[in-house]
């Protein structure tokens, strides 16, 4: 630092002048009225997300609650489940039927058949119903079987006229209530039997310790966490008279990486079949470039001259002169999309082993809002903030895009009894356009993504 | 060295209740340094116009970043690093390649500090403000700033030797300035 660079600082570094009238005026202008103004947003999206996604559960669970006709279903479904190499529950009992039989020797072939029926159909239901209160209590004799009150009409039709004790029981676990009633059939080897499989039901496994595929009745309900590294197809569409401002656009907007993430909310409808729901952000980035080739500079120019009386400056007349510089401007801009979603996504099970599942995956997202940011051109070829209103108040961009499509491919690597590893190659096609009708361009994006995340099973 | 107080209240408690979008406690911020803060923005700006420019634009990101501020370092130090930033960039986006001046001429001399005394800070700042823009903004960091070479070739996105260059052309077209001047005012 040189002496002069220390006048200077010494000089300057504490220097203050007049601020210009207006200032804080046309600053405070510029300021959002108040940050919480921003909350609002966020915690609609939150609320509307919270009571969607519990109301979706209430409904798959109300549609689930015991009923007499969720009998007749839970029937159907142990057809389901016998077809099903990994259901434990139904192996067990079905293991054990030969052994329960022949100690009710009291019992007719048909009162024993009828015994099993009622005995799966019992579990079933619990399980399914995800009714932990009833339970098949005690044999007092051959002609005395309790169950669940549940059972009552499927149950008479099976015995037909034989003695039949309903009584209905305290709640217990579905887990509970099994080793309960092998404690009060008083089968030893059953109750050693049930203990250590329905331990491994509990955990997911099968008995070679494996994840099993299909375990849809323990494992009923599943939460996804993703993340999708995107990139965007951009479609607009202009008639003829705009075909040279489209050109324009297409030259100085490109797509570059984009990215989405979110958390999805399963529910297993059949072993097959899954819904899902949640919330998405996605991020559609990209780049701006315009040269503006007539970007010109005013610049004032001060003159002095100097007054000399015997070689010597004796004074000096300052004048301004302003000329405007020609030249070229560059300018780089980096335009965001950003979208709030609430997706509502059926999932198929195509295949699935110990190890990995495939499924499709396609529904809707069905958009809360859209934010956008940065520049494009307007149809005069001068670049505009798209963020910004015009003098009436539209903006270039709509707040809502409404529904989109969405398909994927799943696979679901199991990395333990619980947790999935997730990979989805994605594609999503906005169905209407971005802009509103005061545009004469209509945008919008294909995404394709390849998304990865974890899923948790419970 | 106690607080500052305006209006009752001090820095701390003014930045607190910016931060939950009290107009009046940005107002008295605004003002607290606004003045320092246009000094700044005149010493790196082409013209007055400019240098409002500056100052709003960056009093703008001061409000609506200011849940970024860290409170262990000077609030002012920060306002002033955004007005610097601010000022790199619309010196960048406004620049223009017209900056070549034959000055290889003019002697770097010492000048005394006698020379400082009788000029004003408005004097000092006008030649600051009428150096070309590449001089200016060096000469801006590295003096007065107190930035490195190395600093400051990162900010300007240009060469550190270019930065050398540059302050040495700058001084010398302010040291010629300032003896004109201390020749007319003498």
């Amino acid at each position: 630092m040189t002496q002069i660079d220390k006048m200077f600082k010494n000089k300057l570094e504490h220097y203050t002048v007049d601020i210009p009238e207006g200032a804080w005026d046309n600053i405070a202008a510029r300021l959002p009225e108040n940050p919480k103004s921003r909350r609002p947003w966020w915690m609609i999206a939150s609320i509307a997300t919270v009571i969607l996604v519990s109301a979706f559960s209430a409904w798959i669970m109300s549609d689930l609650k015991p009923t007499p006709s969720a009998a007749i279903v839970a029937t159907a479904d142990l057809d389901c489940l016998q077809s099903l190499d990994y259901h434990y529950v139904t192996d067990d009992y079905l293991n054990n039927k030969n052994k329960v039989a022949p100690d009710i020797d009291q019992m007719s072939a048909q009162q024993s058949d009828i015994v099993d029926k009622n005995i799966y159909l019992s579990e079933v239901i619990m399980k399914n119903v995800d009714v932990q209160k009833y339970n098949t209590s005690s044999y007092q004799s051959s002609d005395q079987i309790s169950t669940s009150a549940l059972d009552v009409q499927a149950f008479s039709a099976l015995s037909g006229d034989k003695q039949v004790q309903m009584t209905q029981l305290a709640a217990l676990t579905p887990i509970q209530s099994h080793i309960n009633y092998a404690q009060d059939v008083k089968y030893p080897e059953l109750i050693t039997t049930s203990k250590s499989n329905l331990s491994k039901m509990k955990k997911g496994k099968d008995k070679d310790g494996k994840a099993c595929p299909f375990v849809f009745d323990v494992q009923d309900k599943s939460v996804d966490v993703y993340f999708s590294n995107d990139i965007n197809v951009k479609h607009l569409t202009a008639n003829a008279e705009f075909a040279q401002y489209k050109s324009e656009r297409i030259n100085t907007e490109t797509p570059i990486y984009s990215y989405s993430a979110g958390i999805r909310f399963g529910y297993n409808l059949s072993h097959r079949w899954n819904l899902h729901t949640g919330f998405n952000y996605s991020q559609i980035n990209e780049k701006f470039q315009y040269i503006d080739p007539e970007s010109n500079q005013t610049r004032i120019i001060t003159i002095k001259d100097y007054v000399y009386e015997n070689g010597k400056i004796v004074d000096s007349i300052v004048t301004e002169e302003t000329v405007l510089v020609p030249g070229t401007s560059k300018m780089t801009v980096y335009n965001k999309y950003r979208t709030f979603d609430i997706p509502i996504l059926a999932r198929y099970t195509i295949y699935a082993n110990k190890y990995l599942s495939l499924s499709g995956l396609t529904g809707i997202y069905i958009n809360l809002a859209l934010k956008e940011r940065g520049m494009i051109l307007n149809p005069d070829s001068k670049p505009i903030d798209i963020t910004a209103a015009d003098d009436q108040g539209q903006t270039i961009f709509k707040t809502q895009l409404g529904i989109s499509g969405y398909a994927s491919l799943s696979m679901a690597y199991h990395l333990t009894p619980n947790i999935d590893f997730l990979l989805e190659p994605n594609v999503r096609i906005q169905t209407e356009a971005m802009n509103t009708n005061i545009h004469p361009i209509d945008q919008n994006f294909t995404t394709f993504g390849l998304s990865t995340g974890l899923r948790y099973r419970f | 060295m106690s607080p500052l107080i305006i209006n009752g209240r001090t820095e701390k408690e003014l930045l607190k209740a910016c931060l939950q979008g009290d107009r009046t406690a940005q107002r008295d911020i605004f003002h607290m340094y606004a003045g320092k803060m246009m000094a700044i923005c005149i010493r790196y700006a082409r013209h007055r116009h400019e240098a409002e420019d500056i100052l709003q634009d960056s009093f703008v990101k001061v409000f609506t970043h200011l849940c970024e501020f860290e409170n262990n370092g000077s609030f002012e130090g920060w306002v002033r690093r955004i007005i610097i930033n601010t000022a790199i960039k619309i010196n960048q986006k406004k620049s223009f390649s017209h900056e070549s001046i034959g000055l290889e001429h003019i002697k770097e001399d010492s000048t005394g500090p006698e020379v400082f005394s009788i000029l004003s800070e408005e004097e000092l700042t006008k030649l600051i403000s009428e150096l070309p823009d590449g001089y200016r903004m060096v000469f801006n960091l590295f003096a007065i700033e107190g930035f490195s070479h190395k600093e400051i070739s990162e900010m300007l996105n240009i060469e550190e030797s270019t930065s050398r260059s540059q302050l040495m052309k700058a001084r010398r077209i302010l040291q010629e300035k300032v003896n004109e001047l201390y020749i007319i005012a003498v």
